[in-house]
């Protein structure tokens, strides 16, 4: 029982890492970015790339290289595709579009079979036991690197300059211009270190997950489902709702069926939606 | 009467219309291979759904990524009907229609009070709930979807299998025309104005004292209703049929970009993009097969950013131009002899 609530958690923190990213574009641009998935699988095939650097097959060495790479990426994707359209044209398409060009050009490449990735065996199968609970290795690192970015993330949205520019834009794009804020400059940055938060959830899994190029939907759809629980643009909520449905998935998987669990998912966020449409967090009133 | 009047009208405000009709109805002459054959009742089929999804989707806005599960449905009831009851698949599109119908409307009651980006990612989640439970379905084969032995029935117009590719090709041509004109007709309806002033701003509609939700349901029963009656002929026409191919998400993002690429809220603009999408695709698939599966769906994505930026309105809005200097030369010709 405990074992199972541990499980959960422990999931729950890699989608908090990925809802993190998500409700950051969603909160300042009030883009749902459905090609949030993608930046996961690229996160993945990129560290697949950079591997031989790790040497020793530890990812985590790679992350500063890895956080470049995709906030480049992510910030020539930004300037090419969402730029030209921004405050006129469907996001939701344009960003479908990308998922699938990206999906794609990585299948092209890579090609459609699991891919797995040369991490070291310590590390894989690696785990504390405490208590008679097994933490495995990787998951907990996960679970403590996600939540050290969202507690920095809070911290960088209330104190610096740049953060604040991003909540202003948040709350209301017009006043923030009026009050000096280069609110494009605000969109590609927090574009790109959503791109890159997410890039990182990717490397995270890379020990627990074969990487092939549809990896990312369905943790889009689990991150979807917990960040519009927790409110779209909400950081908080979107750690409550990672959580949660990090506990959901274990619990339906474990006494109800492997298959039944993806179904969980869906029914409690279609439950949540009809009954609380602006998640468990959401004043009302402010709309997307 | 009134359906008459639009029909007429139709065709005598878009001659291009007429044209591509008799095209249509020369073109399996023309084109006698079996596989520009096929691609060709391919591209009706995804006509068909482009302008049934374009009902709620284009007159509405209301993005229904959801169009796949009522297309499977459609799928579905005619082979489990044909093959456990030899139930005739005219009787199972009807059938289908019906219970896709009454779906929509038990799921469409709560979603579509559901506003904007949510009512996107609701209509996903029914989407993904709707493939997992096609895929642990006994009835509907689970994960292998169901197929129609070769021996089971007679080759007739009865059991819609046919000896030559012929038939299919102006059944579908048909139901797409179906489709279309119901879709001219709501536009042209009261209904179709409720749905465009849903578009343009819902709470301005509420507070005009037009009940949206009820109008959005309509539409949204209508919508499914023709998705599932496409469904019932594709079942019939690839005889075979598996949840991934016809209840998944990327098949519901086939059917909104056939819409969109070609132009939303448009009656002729899906069929446009049908033409569009599925040419690319096949196009993308044999010339550009040697770099490995998946190019045409890359070609997709590639296609759907570009037509965002450049084309928002669709490629339909590159066609309104000529189709305007024909029938400026037109009139100006009536004037002429009036003269």
């Amino acid at each position: 029982m405990i074992q199972v609530l541990v499980n959960g958690l422990m999931m729950g923190g890699i989608y908090v890492m990925f809802a993190l990213g998500y409700t950051l574009i969603f909160g300042v641009m009030k883009i749902v970015n459905f090609a949030q998935g993608e930046f996961m699988m690229l996160g993945m095939f990129i560290t697949m790339l950079l591997m031989p650097l790790a040497g020793n097959g530890i990812p985590y060495i790679i992350i500063p290289l890895l956080i470049i790479i995709m906030f480049i990426l992510s910030a020539v994707v930004f300037k090419l595709t969402i730029s030209p359209i921004l405050g006129k044209g469907s996001y939701i398409l344009l960003t479908v579009g990308l998922m699938y060009f990206f999906q794609y050009s990585v299948q092209m490449i890579f090609g459609p079979t699991p891919l797995v990735i040369p991490v070291a065996d310590s590390l894989k199968y690696g785990s504390i036991v405490i208590g008679g609970i097994t933490l495995l290795l990787p998951r907990l690192i996960a679970f403590i690197v996600s939540i050290v970015s969202v507690v920095g993330m809070t911290i960088f949205l209330n104190t610096t300059y740049l953060g604040r520019a991003m909540r202003a834009t948040s709350e209301n794009e017009k006043v923030a211009v009026t009050l000096g804020v280069k609110t494009r400059s605000v969109y590609i940055i927090a574009w790109s270190i959503a791109a890159c938060i997410t890039g990182v959830a990717g490397l995270l899994i890379t020990p627990m997950f074969l990487a092939y190029p549809t990896v990312g939907v369905n943790f889009f759809i689990y991150a979807t489902t917990a960040v519009v629980i927790g409110t779209l643009g909400n950081l908080p909520g979107a750690m409550v709702g990672g959580l949660l449905i990090g506990l959901v998935e274990s619990f339906a998987s474990t006494y109800l069926s492997f298959e039944i669990a993806p179904i969980m998912g869906h029914l409690l966020l279609l439950l949540v939606l009809m009954v609380k449409p602006e998640g468990l967090f959401g004043k009302g009133g402010k709309k997307a | 009467m009134k359906t008459k009047i639009s029909i007429s009208k139709l065709i005598k405000n878009n001659p291009a219309v007429l044209i591509f009709i008799l095209l249509a109805l020369a073109a399996p002459f023309i084109f006698t291979s079996g596989y520009s054959r096929r691609v060709l009742v391919e591209i009706y089929i995804f006509s068909a759904l482009g302008c049934a999804w374009n009902i709620l989707g284009g007159f509405a806005k209301q993005t229904n990524w959801a169009a796949s599960s009522f297309f499977s449905i459609g799928a579905f009831t005619g082979l489990i009907l044909y093959l456990n009851f030899e139930i005739s698949p005219w009787i199972g599109l009807f059938a289908g229609m019906v219970i896709s119908g009454i779906i929509a409307f038990v799921i469409g009651a709560p979603i579509l009070r559901i506003r904007g980006v949510y009512f996107s990612i609701a209509c996903i989640s029914v989407c993904e709930i709707v493939l997992q439970l096609w895929k642990n379905w006994e009835v509907s084969g689970k994960a292998n979807g169901l197929s129609i032995p070769s021996c089971v029935g007679v080759m007739n117009f009865w059991n819609m299998q046919f000896t030559s590719n012929l038939w299919f090709y102006y059944i579908t041509f048909g139901w797409m025309l179906i489709v279309v004109a119901v879709s001219s007709w709501i536009n042209r309806s009261r209904l179709g104005y409720y749905l465009k002033a849903v578009r343009d701003d819902e709470d301005a509609a509420i507070s005009m004292g037009l009940s949206t939700h009820r109008y959005k349901i309509i539409a949204f029963i209508v919508s499914a209703a023709l998705l599932a009656g496409t469904g019932t002929f594709y079942a019939f026409k690839l005889t075979s049929v598996d949840p991934m191919l016809v209840a998944s998400f990327d098949v519901s993002v086939k059917i909104v970009l056939c819409a969109i690429i070609g132009g939303i809220g448009t009656i002729w603009g899906p069929v446009l993009g049908a033409f569009t999408i599925v040419f690319l695709f096949e196009f993308a698939s044999s010339m550009l097969g040697t770099f490995g599966g998946g190019v045409g769906y890359m070609a997709y994505g590639l296609l759907m950013v570009l037509v965002v930026i450049f084309r928002p309105a669709g490629l339909i809005s590159l066609a309104s131009p000529i189709e305007e200097k024909i029938l400026s030369l037109v009139k100006s010709k009536k004037e002429l002899e009036k003269q």
